[in-house]
């Protein structure tokens, strides 16, 4: 198993709180040992000495040197001592436990202790004989001085050796506490650095695991709140919450997506069968001559409520509308292309005026229209023949005329949405197209789009687009308003259908060019 | 360093007897010995006990003194002077001997000294110890120690004055560090003094040193002191190691051994040393003893010994009879070992069939001109506890102790 990171860090800690515990107990000691060992030293050498020349005053005067030596002998066995010797009245040294020889550091000791005035006390002083070491040296007076002095000298070396044997005594079980403090310090820290791996690896693990797999976590993470009652356990706690949360969090997800693909594919199909509805084939007649017609339906969601149509009512006289169900999306759609079905039957049958076509829409949207949702629509007919238009309004914003480069809106009709009230009066207006006049039939889908500001493109965008437009077919008058929608509201969704459909009487027979065209060429 | 010291070698008291009841019976007299039997010096108390042994063997078979016959009951103190106070105690108190003969060494025996005054009601005296130093001969121990031999002041002040004459008069001592040492280098100290002149130099060594060892540094501040001769006051094996390596630096400066030394193994050590090396350790030594050579067969004592030391053979206290140990077939410390028996046997028998310890102090102080058949009488008197004083001078001659006859080729 690597070793846990937490533990070199605590290691480090162990090692330099021992390193300065030993370090610092060692120095006291020693300075604690030295101290009284020295002292202890000092007092043994001057007991040794006293009794030394206590009880060999008598000796000495009988001038029984051996029995002298076996006396100092005796006392230089003694632990720390390391030689006695004694120096008669003369100076001279009359016995001692050197061997091979008096070392001659201390003769001038011994002419200290002769020729200075006689105290009768003890001396202590230090003395360093090279080869043999440092010593405690301390002299005794024999009778006052006056049969010799005792000399004794007591081993510093022997201290030092009694403070490193101590010290390393004391260094082996700091070291022996020391390795057990590490032991238990990694069993600790592996204890507490396991479960956290584990979670850490288990975290690694979630984002490459398959939640939807089931709930596998791990044994050995389930099993930690149990056994670590810390905040470890209750980490491993938050994890298992967390991971079983994710779990359920996808799962729904993954079931709402589905479904909401599922939503998606009926709408798109619903988006075809309505853009189907509408008619997309341009130029619709392509054997006519007379008038240029172009239509679009640019839906804010899948399905939408706009609808645009034309169709002959018979050789001569072209019907096209504009409508704009209330609300959006599928019942809007559904509206839209029940007004359109509708718009169909009635704007085909015999007489049809824009006004009548309107009143019968009318009538029978508000028959069974339960969900009371209304629609705008805008409904023209026009002769090919004269371009003599005949128009009628159910709530619809007023087409523009562009003639010459004018711009200008309809006169009001007056007339209410459809699927308002079955009562309600529509009127008609006539309108005279010039040959190259066009007229433009538009939803609010295009006057109220919105930029990120929050303003509406506006009839008075419009306008100014419509005269920039001038001379240009239906298509690429479409083409333009549409680009310039989109270009004002770059960077705000769309929020309505935009539905525009333009149409350019030219007044031409059957055989003549359409002259912008030959003009453009 | 001093108190780095000898080791204590271990004690193992055993009983050595030719009768071996572990009490004394009203049949046997029992005397006590301690003595070196392992150790450096062992073949002091080997010897020396061989010596008594071949003395007291056939008066025992003769049935003893006075129908008693002589036990010696020996203890090892290794040389070293706590067992032997241990072993004194012991003799005293529980193996209640008559009296103590043939210690060994003057460390041991200085310390035994104050034992014999604390025991001084019971009677207990200490007879013919091996060792020539002075605190036995002086007061206040004087009473309680009969010596047969002459001290190292006698043999050391002999020595001097022989050297002196010789016009050596730039005298060293290489002695023990111990009181056997020192007791020596006083003699010497004394000695010179009669002449106005100081030791020439001086060395030690530290007890139980073997023959091993270098001693090269000792014969170093010899050397460096200029002397004409070298006094050794010490054991055979340091004694012959300061003569192998002084004669190894080329130096052929006379050297004196005093009878302590145990001359036989002296020699033996320098001998093998010789052969093995092709070189000569044996010449230019001087040992003095306080008995006479063994080779003097003009005297009867000598004579007497020789033919009970053959009868006896090679045997060795058992025990102690270490594999390695080679008994000599004659020396000077069993013929001193020899003379103590005798001397000892004629006092037992003068105590008469009591042998009443209360008595032995008066029997020997009334002993006059005993003839033990060494060429001179031994007397002792209530102030004379010293038999003899008579020091015997020997060299090496062809490997053998011979009396020395002429001091001449020393002369400066």
């Amino acid at each position: 198993m690597k070793t846990p990171k937490l533990f070199t860090k605590t290691l480090i800690l162990i090692v330099i709180l021992f390193g300065v515990i030993a370090t610092a107990t060692s120095v006291l000691s020693g300075w604690i040992l030295y101290r009284s060992l020295t002292e202890e030293y000092r007092s043994k050498g001057i007991a040794i000495a006293q009794s030394v020349a206590d009880s060999s005053a008598e000796i000495i005067l009988h001038r029984d040197l051996s029995t002298v030596q076996a006396i100092i002998d005796q006392f230089a066995e003694i632990g720390g001592v390391a030689y006695v010797f004694v120096s008669d009245a003369q100076g001279e040294v009359v016995s001692h436990t050197f061997v091979p020889a008096v070392p001659k550091e201390v003769l001038p000791l011994i002419k200290q202790a002769s020729t200075s005035p006689s105290t009768g006390d003890v001396v202590t002083t230090t003395l360093q004989v090279q080869g043999l070491g440092n010593f405690i040296h301390i002299y005794a007076p024999i009778l006052a001085g006056v049969a010799g002095f005792v000399h004794v000298g007591m081993d510093q070396g022997f201290i030092q050796a009694q403070i490193r044997s101590t010290v390393v005594k004391q260094w082996g079980l700091m070291f022996a506490i020391f390795i057990l403090s590490v032991v238990v310090a990694y069993i600790l820290v592996n204890r507490i650095s396991r479960p956290l791996n584990q979670l850490a690896d288990y975290t690694h693990s979630l984002a490459s695991r398959e939640f939807a797999a089931g709930l596998d976590i791990p044994a050995e993470i389930q099993a930690l709140p149990q056994k670590s009652k810390d905040e470890i356990g209750k980490l491993a706690e938050a994890f298992i919450y967390m991971e079983r949360t994710l779990q359920r969090y996808l799962i729904d997800l993954e079931e709402t997506t589905a479904s909401k693909e599922r939503i998606e594919s009926e709408l798109k199909i619903a988006h075809d069968i309505q853009m189907s509805m509408v008619p997309k084939t341009f130029p619709p007649f392509p054997d006519r001559r007379e008038f240029d017609i172009y239509a679009t339906l640019v839906p804010a969601r899948e399905v939408g409520g706009d609808f645009y149509d034309f169709f002959f009512i018979d050789e001569h006289r072209l019907c096209f509308a504009i409508g704009d169900v209330s609300g959006k999306g599928v019942p809007a759609s559904l509206f839209m292309a029940l007004t359109k079905t509708m718009f169909r039957a009635t704007g085909g049958r015999q007489n049809a005026t824009a006004e009548i076509i309107l009143s019968r829409l009318n009538g029978e949207i508000c028959r069974d229209n339960d969900s009371c949702m209304f629609v705008t629509v805008f409904c023209c007919i026009l002769d090919i023949r004269t371009g003599q238009v005949e128009y009628s309004n159910a709530g619809h914003n007023l087409p523009y005329v562009l003639s010459n480069g004018v711009v200008m809106a309809l006169p009001k009709t007056g007339g209410m949405a459809l699927g308002l009230t079955e009562s309600a009066d529509f009127h008609a207006g006539q309108l005279l197209l010039k040959p190259g006049d066009r007229l433009v039939l538009y939803t609010d889908g295009v006057t109220e789009a919105m930029n990120k500001d929050d303003q509406f493109f506006s009839e008075r965008r419009l306008e100014t687009t419509l005269q920039g437009g001038n001379g240009l077919n239906s298509k690429e008058v479409i083409e333009r308003v549409v680009k310039e929608v989109r270009r004002f509201s770059t960077g705000a969704s769309q929020s309505d259908d935009i539905t525009l459909l333009v149409l350019g009487y030219l007044g031409l027979k059957e055989t003549d060019e359409v002259p912008y065209l030959s003009a453009e060429k | 360093m001093a108190f780095s010291g000898v080791a204590l070698l271990p004690v193992f008291p055993l009983c050595l007897i030719l009768l071996a009841p572990a009490s004394v019976r009203a049949e046997e007299l029992v005397v006590g010995m301690s003595a070196a039997f392992t150790g450096a010096s062992r073949g002091l108390g080997i010897e020396l006990y061989r010596g008594s042994m071949a003395y007291l063997e056939p008066v025992n078979r003769r049935g003893g003194i006075n129908g008693k016959k002589i036990v010696i009951r020996a203890y090892d103190d290794g040389y070293n002077p706590t067992p032997a106070i241990r072993n004194t105690i012991k003799l005293i108190d529980d193996d209640d001997v008559l009296l103590l003969v043939n210690y060994v060494g003057t460390p041991t025996v200085t310390r035994v000294l104050p034992l014999l005054k604390n025991y001084r009601k019971k009677h207990i005296y200490l007879f013919f110890p091996f060792t020539g130093a002075e605190p036995q001969r002086q007061p206040p121990y004087s009473d309680f120690v009969f010596n047969l031999r002459a001290s190292y002041q006698n043999e050391t002040e002999g020595l001097v004055d022989h050297f002196v004459q010789l016009g050596r008069t730039k005298i060293a001592v290489f002695y023990q560090a111990d009181a056997y040492g020192r007791s020596g280098w006083e003699g010497v100290k004394n000695a010179l003094a009669g002449y106005g002149l100081k030791i020439n130099g001086e060395a030690t060594y530290r007890r139980g040193t073997e023959f091993s060892a270098s001693l090269k540094q000792q014969m170093a501040i010899l050397k460096a002191a200029g002397a004409e001769a070298i006094v050794s006051i010490g054991s055979y094996a340091a004694c012959a190691g300061l003569i192998r390596d002084v004669r190894d630096s080329g130096w052929k400066v006379p050297i004196a051994n005093v009878s302590f030394v145990g001359s036989e193994a002296m020699a033996d050590l320098l001998w093998q040393l010789g052969k093995a090396k092709g070189s000569d350790y044996t010449s230019n030594l001087i040992n003095s003893q306080v008995v006479p050579s063994y080779e003097d067969r003009s005297l009867p004592a000598v004579k007497e010994y020789r033919q009970r030391m053959d009868e006896y053979g090679a045997k060795v206290p058992h025990l102690w009879s270490a594999s390695d140990y080679q008994p000599l077939r004659y020396s000077f410390v069993s013929l001193e070992g020899f003379l103590n028996a005798k001397l000892l046997v004629q006092i037992l028998s003068y105590l008469g069939p009591v042998a009443a310890k209360s008595r032995i102090k008066e029997t020997v102080e009334d002993l006059r001109n005993l003839d033990l058949g060494i060429g001179s009488l031994i007397s002792f008197g209530p102030d004379k506890h010293q038999g003899s004083d008579r020091i015997y001078y020997t060299t090496l001659d062809d490997n053998k102790f011979v009396p020395l006859v002429s001091w001449d080729r020393w002369k400066k």
